[in-house]
């Protein structure tokens, strides 16, 4: 890796989670099909049977590739166990919220518990996991040394559950995810960052992008609770551990509307499923339209529907729209800080 | 295509990112550097860094207001929320 250059070197790590995703994602298509395991894509008129919890091909990825950069580079390792143990106590949370239906403030309490490795590694090893001093662009830093390590583990809940508050059509997620990750790697390599964010953050974008190709319009796979809170702790665990939070939380932003907005008008931690109230209806065309209802959540679908209904693809286009835009503000921000 | 919701979503997100930097100024320039408590008063240095963090816990609220009041009154206005 040495001689290869260590950006370079980091940045094909992570494009090696492109074919591992997608390899992983064909399988657990056809395994999960075998074991039963689907969910209705409930926007389409014909209601089909997609098998579900295939996203679980993202978190098998990162974690194998976080083992293999830890391995393979010199005094990174405690890092990338931070970050390993991060997804993969995100993922078991989603694996069973996905077989057992776990109530909507369970994933929020449990979110709390994941990023504990990260602050208990950090007080094993000081100064070699993460570093409390917040890089603010234009104006320097904070150094928050009891504050910081004290919003770790609100930061992985918040990640984890807004990214799994956000894929309520084909391909959001991991689409959005890959154009924010995308946004955020252009922005380090234009800074010249180290080797870990960009390693981090082009994992992320790589797996993201393997899963993409069965999620997208139409979905042949669907990621499951799995896949969506161990993509959010990782976006939560390299914002941390690579230094970048302020950026993240930019590139975040259609994220964060859609739970603000979902938060504010249902006032509890709830599962889509448990709410009466639907943001949006499938119509007899099959476009979707703002269900109007004034109890149904604000959520970032509905608001792309307010002038009218639309065909879902034209929603998503839409939605990956907003990231992008957010992906470049994130961009900016890195440069500027 | 009707660009219009895409392009107020766009100016949503432009006003929350000059803000969230506005308010970084105001956190690094004016609220951070002041001394409030003499240096040799006990806990006088705790009590400064929570009522500064207490400032930015209240800039944040008032930051997610604004988001809250630009997304209601761009696409909410009919009383269908």
């Amino acid at each position: 890796m040495a001689q290869l250059g260590s950006e370079a070197a980091a940045v094909l790590l992570g494009l090696s989670a492109f074919p591992l995703a997608l390899v992983l994602t064909r399988f657990f298509m056809a395994f999960n099909s075998s074991r039963g395991i689907f969910g209705i894509d409930v926007h389409k008129k014909e209601r089909p049977k997609i098998p579900e919890m295939c996203g679980v091909s993202i978190p098998i990825t990162l974690l194998a590739l976080s083992a293999v950069y830890g391995l393979t580079t010199n005094g990174q390792h405690l890092q990338a166990i931070a970050y390993a143990a991060v997804v993969a106590s995100t993922a078991i949370i989603g694996a069973v919220d996905d077989l057992k239906r776990m109530r909507g403030y369970y994933k929020p309490l449990l979110g709390l518990l994941c990023g504990l490795p990260i602050i208990v590694l950090g007080l094993l090893y000081p100064d070699s996991v993460y570093n409390p001093t917040l890089r603010v662009p234009l104006f320097g830093g904070f150094h928050l040394p009891v504050i910081y390590p004290l919003t770790i583990p609100v930061a992985i809940t918040v990640t984890s559950n807004t990214v799994n508050m956000l894929d309520p059509l084909n391909g959001v997620m991991a689409g959005g995810v890959a154009i924010m990750t995308g946004g955020l790697l252009v922005g380090l390599l234009a800074k010249g960052a180290e080797p870990l964010p960009i390693f981090l953050t082009a994992s992320v974008l790589f797996a993201c992008l393997g899963f993409f190709y069965f999620n997208r319009y139409p979905s042949r796979a669907f990621a499951g609770n799995v896949a969506q809170l161990a993509v959010g702790g990782s976006v939560g665990a390299f914002a941390i551990l690579g230094r970048m939070e302020i950026a993240t939380i930019v590139a975040m932003f259609p994220h964060i509307q859609n739970s603000f907005f979902f938060l504010t008008k249902i006032k509890r931690f709830a599962e889509h499923r448990d709410i009466a109230a639907k943001p949006t209806r499938v119509l007899e065309d099959g476009r979707l339209a703002s269900s109007g209802s004034p109890s149904a959540p604000l959520t970032l679908v509905r608001t792309m529907l307010v002038d009218g209904p639309l065909p879902e693809k034209r929603v998503v286009s839409r939605i990956f729209a907003l990231f992008l835009f957010s992906a470049c503000l994130a961009a900016i921000t890195i440069l500027l800080t | 295509m009707s660009q219009r919701t895409v392009m107020l979503q766009f100016a949503i997100f432009l006003v929350q990112w000059i803000l969230m930097l506005s308010g970084f100024y105001l956190l690094a320039g004016v609220i951070a550097p002041p001394r409030l408590f003499e240096p040799t008063l006990e806990f006088g240095r705790y009590l400064e860094a929570g009522l500064k963090a207490l400032a930015a816990l209240f800039m944040s609220m008032m930051w997610l207001l604004v988001w809250d009041k630009q997304v209601r009154i761009l696409f909410f206005r009919k009383g269908d929320a």
